[in-house]
């Protein structure tokens, strides 16, 4: 599949956050993306629309991302979320792992970071130049 | 049971009785004969046999009388008695056995009663002698193998002292700068040794079960002598002891050995020499006859006894028990020489006079080398150095070898992360990508098994080098099945790093930073300053409401936006605030986010 034709669905409380993942991977992959500030918003979008990859926040006000997660396997058992956070705690770590995340990235961003996750978990290995 | 016949000593004043029960026992026993008490007792310290047959009824002397005494002299005290009595007496039966007797034989004579009943007591003391033999056994290599680890410090200690002297002389500038390549030479050469003195241990078990490969390749001999020179001139030296090589005009320059072995083995043997020689020369001559290669260590030593010549080669060994406290050693050394020069299709000759001095031989087939078996030569180490691009994660406990390895990486032109475990390393391949990563095995908080698990669950599919000094095959394989993606062992050889810096990374890599467009990095930044005031101001309600969840979520999400766009400063002070809810200076540093907050908002508004 074409990283364009890909569909992302960003769920983060912050907005700043959302933007920059916007900006990044629009200029990365010129892909489809979607956005919400809330598990429930995030599992509503997931449901009704083709999203492909899920950029999951784990620390957010109400439904944390752990539990969000574990909602998404249960619509969609081959669900591709990767986890973000700010600081990795093994505890957290281990449970995103254990629950099915394909990844986990930490903030601040770097977007070569992204880029390589992006291809590893979308399955697209090809090599970009 | 024993192989040889035992020996029965018979002992009865009727020489009839003597003659009847010889006949009995003469195929199953060398037979000696007792016509007194007396007698039997002077023949049992004598001969010292398996068994005694002892008649009860004697002049003089009586069999109770001789059984006393047999009991009372140390070196006969075990030895099983029969009992031949023609009284039916229990009283007398309960006496003898009392006394030590372990059987009773009732004339007149039953044939098949008299052998079954030896053949018992033979029977028990082939076994005694067993588990005594056993016994023996298993003290001697308890002994040995507490005698082997003390001397192992001492060997190890040899080259740690070089190692230590020489680095520590050039701390203190004892060296001066037109030594110091000298210097590093010697610290290199014995780090190197100690290298092999631990693979020695390890390889001991693969020597034993046959199982150490030979690997022959072209040798020059002259390099291979060089080299054994360079490691024992040192010690002999040091001892005052003149150290020569001579090598006959037929021996050819080039033929195919196993370089690595065949120094090992010289240099355990002229080792030794310099070790057990105290005045005088330790020689090595080299020559060739026919198909085999000669190679003679002659010293002028305190040479060997003959009888301790044989035990020499059996591992654990030394000549005397004394000889490891005073000289040290493994007790390894000429074992294992033994074994590899067999594996050479060779063997090892000494021969020995005490005070004058030894002669060990290593002789070797002599296989010729073929045009063929030219070994390419290796590039040098200098010359393999190349510059690479990329970013290398590096977690290594040892702060030594972390910096150490940072070096050569950076030198490398590699942009180099260090970290110190495996937790650590987890945390940054999370958050940067690595073109590599090398990760140590041993580690605290989290070891390198458990980290590349993980590295590999969260979707880093960066190369992953096992940096690891076990280099035992099933360790590397489990290495590889948990997900990394090589090894590397520990100490690392340069070369190989080489080889794997080269396959992992490119060296024309563009190697570029991925970075949004400025502008468009510039409009997301304005947002987000323009945010901020919004964001003090939930911070400031939070602090006055005493709501701490609420105060730890804003700053936790503050700290972490302020590090994306850069703002280092500002996501400090707001991880401060994370992690010190409940600290008095919270005010304080709440203020300090407020004014840097308010200066970010004004410069931003002025530009």
């Amino acid at each position: 599949m074409q990283y364009s034709e890909m569909t992302a669905l960003i769920v983060d409380d912050d907005s700043d956050v959302r933007a920059f993942l916007r900006s990044t991977l629009r200029s990365l992959f010129g892909c489809n993306l979607m956005e919400a500030s809330s598990g429930d918003v995030a599992l509503s979008l997931y449901d009704k629309n083709k999203v492909d990859l899920v950029f999951l926040d784990i620390q957010m006000p109400g439904k944390s991302g752990l539990a969000i997660l574990n909602e998404l396997k249960e619509l969609d058992q081959q669900v591709k979320v990767i986890m973000v956070s700010a600081h990795g705690t093994m505890e957290n770590v281990s449970q995103a792992v254990n629950q099915g995340a394909r990844g986990f990235i930490l903030k601040p961003f770097h977007m070569q970071k992204i880029k390589a996750m992006v291809e590893k978990v979308h399955g697209n290995r090809e090599t970009a130049h | 049971m024993a192989t040889q016949h035992p020996t029965v000593l018979l002992v009865d004043d009727e020489k009839a009785n003597l003659r009847l029960l010889s006949d009995l026992l003469r195929e199953d026993a060398n037979i000696v004969l007792a016509q007194s008490g007396g007698q039997a007792v002077e023949k049992a310290v004598k001969l010292l046999p398996d068994l005694i047959l002892l008649d009860i009824m004697m002049p003089d002397m009586d069999g109770f009388d001789t059984l006393r005494t047999l009991r009372s002299i140390p070196m006969t005290q075990s030895i099983p008695v029969i009992f031949i009595t023609g009284l039916d007496n229990p009283e007398k039966e309960q006496q003898g056995l009392r006394l030590g007797a372990q059987d009773y034989i009732h004339k007149p004579f039953n044939a098949e009663v008299v052998r079954a009943r030896i053949a018992t007591q033979l029977e028990i003391v082939s076994q005694r002698q067993q588990l005594q033999q056993l016994s023996v056994d298993l003290t001697h290599a308890s002994e040995a193998k507490s005698r082997f680890l003390a001397n192992m410090s001492h060997e190890i200690r040899t080259p740690l002292t070089s190692i230590i002297g020489y680095a520590e002389a050039i701390q203190a500038g004892e060296i001066g700068a037109d030594e110091h390549d000298q210097a590093m030479q010697a610290i290199s050469t014995s780090g190197k040794h100690l290298l092999t003195l631990l693979n020695d241990i390890l390889d001991l078990s693969k020597v034993e079960a046959g199982k150490l490969v030979i690997e022959l390749q072209a040798v020059n001999l002259h390099e291979l002598l060089e080299e054994v020179e360079a490691l024992v001139r040192g010690p002999a030296q040091q001892k005052g002891l003149d150290f020569r090589v001579s090598i006959q005009a037929q021996t050819p320059e080039r033929f195919l050995a196993d370089p690595l072995r065949l120094k090992q083995i010289l240099v355990n043997l002229i080792g030794n020499s310099i070790k057990f020689t105290h005045q005088g020369s330790v020689s090595l001559e080299v020559s060739a006859e026919g198909s085999h290669l000669s190679f003679a260590i002659r010293d002028t030593g305190i040479g060997i006894e003959q009888d301790q010549l044989d035990k020499l080669f059996a591992p654990f060994e030394q000549g005397h028990e004394s000889i490891g406290r005073q000289y040290g050693g493994t007790g390894l050394g000429l074992s294992i020489s033994q074994q590899l020069a067999a594996r050479m299709d060779g063997h090892i000759e000494v021969s020995s006079k005490v005070g004058k001095g030894s002669c060990f031989t290593l002789v070797t087939a002599l296989y010729p080398a073929t045009a063929e078996s030219e070994e390419p030569e290796q590039p040098a180490p200098m010359a393999a150095k190349s510059s690479f691009r990329g970013k290398v994660l590096l977690a290594e406990d040892s702060a030594d070898s972390r910096h150490l390895l940072s070096k050569i990486l950076q030198s490398r032109g590699l942009e180099v992360k260090a970290v110190e475990n495996g937790q650590q390393m987890l945390e940054a391949a999370m958050g940067e990508e690595f073109d590599l990563i090398l990760s140590d095995i041993n580690m605290p908080v989290m070891d390198g098994l458990q980290a590349i698990k993980l590295l590999r669950a969260v979707g880093v599919h960066s190369p992953v080098i096992a940096l690891t000094a076990n280099v035992l095959e099933q360790d590397v394989r489990k290495y590889l099945q948990a997900g990394f993606t090589d090894h590397l062992a520990k100490p690392v050889n340069r070369q190989r790093f080489n080889q794997v810096l080269a396959t992992y990374l490119k060296q024309d890599s563009s190697g570029e930073e991925l970075s949004l467009p400025n502008e468009e990095l510039r409009k997301l930044k304005d947002r987000f300053i323009g945010g901020l005031p919004d964001h003090l101001a939930a911070l400031q309600t939070a602090f006055r409401k005493n709501n701490r969840h609420e105060l730890e979520m804003l700053a936790h999400k503050l700290r972490g936006t302020a590090a994306l766009f850069q703002f280092k400063q500002l996501s400090d002070t707001a991880a401060r605030i994370e992690k010190n809810l409940q600290s008095r200076s919270l005010p304080e540093t709440l203020q300090e986010l407020t004014h840097q907050i308010e200066s970010l908002v004004t410069s931003s508004h002025g530009q």
